[in-house]
């Protein structure tokens, strides 16, 4: 043999060599339970018979139709429940790990939390795509105000009844918030031909276009003509956009014509001048969105045409203090229903806080009766202990947006509240 | 060969240690000024400012007045009390150049001069605007040579004005900015903003024209809602936090350098502050708003 055919022979060998080594190793891939041939789902259902009634389902996920257990489940032993092979919030990603694109905008919070059971049977249902229910019936399930919603409008949207999947992508969205699969407003204009006659007499020949749809209708339905939100501020209803806009064929029509409370100004004259007649004016009803910081210029869900509910509004910039109240061990009630303003005027006030009373006696004796009652020295004559410019009121003792302590007490246990006063009962 | 090695361990480990240890601070409870003369209490100061002569004005908001004091180290005395018509509700004060106060008046939504002997001279109104645009003030700042920084919230911007209000230049508001309610000019012209619901300090140099971000990362510092900016000689920031009352240390480049004071009602705690400055002998002035009172800090390093 010469030198030549040796080589030859040795790399025809070594060749060979590798792809046996190659086809075992995707062999035990495929089998790495080195089950007996024909056993795999077969042999489980020896033992899990129950299972078969699940194998007749309409839609089977795939690796239960080629019953591959094994690809999900552990045969002998896990650390997860059902003896999963994973982490049962990850498993799924392992094969459908492009469900949530890199550059997504928005995802499904049950997406995020690897929750897909939520939705998908894992093994098979009579819904396509292993869904639990079909139609909007499956979101509903957790979107039950959705449901209220959608039900109780007297004007339906038509995307609603047809689907929720015709505006929402249900894992993620690479174009919008809430999981829309296009930004507002191209996906209302997918349907709404914004070149249409009728369109620009019903928008008085404005742009609307270029705005967001959503700031006046509810694409979820409503009972207002257009689907206009609950409440909607009088000039959008009487479609006299130029009260507060550039007239329609300016060069830059959406423009207001004054900027912050000066617009609203012009109709809510009483109310800004009242305001101004106050010590102090909240800092965002002076800066440059003024108004529009908390109300909606054109309609919404809200009360007031606030923006959202009021815990939100207020939370954008008071969020500390929104976040000592979900905390709390004792909830103050007022808080909890999102009634900031029940304690607090939001626009302007004369006292401390935008407190809405002078006295703290007479904001907290609206709900709180204790004058009729025996109870601890307070008020403007009894002097605070701890400060001789304070005196004894409610908030000395407690803390009315909540804290850790029971009865938002400012100490824990209450004992400790009282020698803060009471110093010779000290230990 | 050991001793070097020895004298090595000793200068990295004091390098090590000097950088905090140069950026550590204890407040020290010295003072809490609660009344007037007539005993008189103090109710719901604001602003606070400091002058070099180590007088202090307080805007006491309650009581539609400015107090003015001396307080050298050891005595406390009062030298004036300031209740003009002109000034229904001062919330924040500073000491011009020519030993009188600049007030901010939060009603009259205007900036006043007070002379030297507390009488009102003149509002300072804003002129040679390049705009007619509206202007509604926050919060205001002199720098030493009495330029006027005016905080105008509506018009999303810092005002630099000449001592008689004339129109110099502006610095708009960063990007996405939630609301600022105080800002500081430094002894270098550089202006330093708070942003109370986004919890950042935003800054600019005197050649910027723009607020920039210079701590973004406050809130996750524990920095609840800085409502008002204090100074010292090394340029370390006092960010005033009236929702923790206490006090965020910030180096220089706005590094938290750490938290001072805690919320309380006793002596050298804080409830719901709303003004702060230092003075250059190392003392820090706090009103202490809700506690109705002023209470004065040894700065000890």
């Amino acid at each position: 043999m010469n030198a030549r055919k040796a080589i030859v022979i040795s790399v025809v060998a070594a060749a060979l060599l590798g792809l046996s080594v190659l086809a075992a190793s995707a062999a035990q891939d495929k089998n790495p339970f080195k089950l007996k041939p024909g056993a795999k789902g077969k042999l489980c259902l020896q033992c899990h018979p129950n299972f078969e009634e699940k194998l007749k389902s309409r839609f089977l996920h795939t690796p239960v139709k080629e019953g591959d257990c094994s690809s999900c489940h552990s045969p002998h032993a896990s650390s997860h429940g059902s003896l999963l092979a994973a982490d049962p919030d990850k498993i799924c990603l392992e094969c459908h790990d492009g469900i949530v694109e890199k550059n997504a905008v928005s995802t499904h919070k049950v997406v995020l939390e690897g929750a897909c059971i939520k939705c998908h049977d894992p093994h098979g249902a009579p819904n396509k795509n292993n869904l639990l229910a079909s139609g909007n019936e499956l979101c509903f399930g957790c979107h039950k105000d959705m449901k209220k919603t959608t039900e109780a409008a007297k004007v339906k949207h038509e995307p609603v009844s047809e689907g929720c999947l015709t505006c929402h992508n249900p894992h993620a969205s690479t174009s919008a918030e809430f999981l829309l699969n296009e930004k507002v407003p191209g996906l209302c204009l997918e349907c709404h031909d914004s070149k249409a006659k009728i369109f620009g007499q019903i928008h008085m020949h404005y742009p609307v276009e270029k705005g967001r749809c959503t700031s006046c209708h509810d694409p979820h339905g409503g009972n207002a003509k257009g689907i206009l939100y609950a409440t909607a501020h009088q000039p959008v209803v009487n479609r006299m956009c130029n009260q507060c806009h550039e007239p329609a064929d300016s060069a830059n029509p959406l423009a207001t014509r004054r900027q912050g409370f000066e617009l609203c100004r012009a109709c809510h004259s009483t109310m800004v001048n009242e305001m101004f007649t106050k010590n102090q004016v909240h800092g965002p009803v002076l800066d440059q969105k003024g108004c529009l910081n908390c109300h909606s210029p054109h309609a919404s869900r809200q009360s007031a045409l606030l923006k959202a509910q009021p815990l939100n509004v207020c939370g954008k910039c008071h969020g500390d203090t929104i976040e000592r109240q979900e905390t709390a061990k004792t909830k103050h009630p007022p808080i909890q229903a999102g009634e900031c303003t029940a304690c607090h005027s939001p626009h302007a006030s004369d006292n401390p806080f935008y407190f809405k009373e002078k006295s703290q006696f007479d904001l907290c004796g609206q709900c709180h009766e204790w004058q009729s009652h025996s109870t601890h020295p307070i008020g403007d004559e009894v002097k605070d202990p701890r400060n001789q410019n304070r005196t004894v009121m409610c908030t000395s003792c407690h803390r009315v947006h909540g804290n850790g302590n029971e009865h938002m007490f400012h100490y824990a246990p209450a004992g400790q509240m009282c020698v803060q006063c009471h110093t010779k009962f000290r230990r | 060969m050991r001793r070097y090695k020895f004298t090595m361990v000793v200068v990295l480990s004091l390098l090590t240690v000097l950088p905090s240890w140069a950026g550590a601070v204890t407040l020290r409870h010295v003072l809490s000024v609660y009344a007037d003369e007539k005993d008189v209490g103090l109710n719901q100061p604001m602003g606070i400012a400091c002058s070099d002569e180590a007088r202090f004005a307080v805007a006491d908001t309650g009581n539609k007045r400015v107090l003015l004091f001396k307080f050298d180290g050891s005595a406390l005395s009062l030298l004036q009390n300031i209740k003009l018509g002109e000034l229904p509700d001062p919330v924040k004060v500073a000491f011009d150049r020519k030993g009188g106060l600049v007030v901010f008046d939060a009603k009259a939504r205007r900036l006043a001069q007070v002379s030297a002997e507390g009488k009102f001279v003149r509002y300072i109104e804003p002129t040679g605007m390049p705009d007619d645009k509206t202007i509604i003030p926050k919060s205001f700042s002199l720098d030493p040579e009495g330029r006027i920084y005016l905080l105008d919230i509506f018009g999303a911007r810092v005002l630099v004005l000449d001592a008689e209000g004339k129109f110099l230049r502006q610095v708009r508001f960063p990007e996405n900015y939630e609301f600022i309610s105080d800002i500081l000019v430094t002894p270098k012209g550089a202006i330093l903003a708070a942003d109370s619901a986004a919890s950042e300090l935003y800054k600019a140099s005197p050649e910027e024209n723009q607020l920039k971000v210079l701590n973004s990362d406050l809130e996750k510092s524990q920095v609840r809602f800085p409502v008002a900016i204090g100074l010292d000689e090394r340029n370390f920031i006092y960010l005033l936090d009236k929702h923790s009352g206490s006090v965020a240390v910030l180096g220089p480049d706005g590094s938290l350098q750490e938290h001072k004071l805690a919320e309380g009602w006793t002596e050298g705690a804080l409830w719901y502050p709303a003004g702060i400055c230092v003075n250059d002998y190392g003392r820090a002035f706090i009103s202490d708003t809700d506690n109705n009172r002023v209470q004065v800090f040894e700065m000890v390093r």
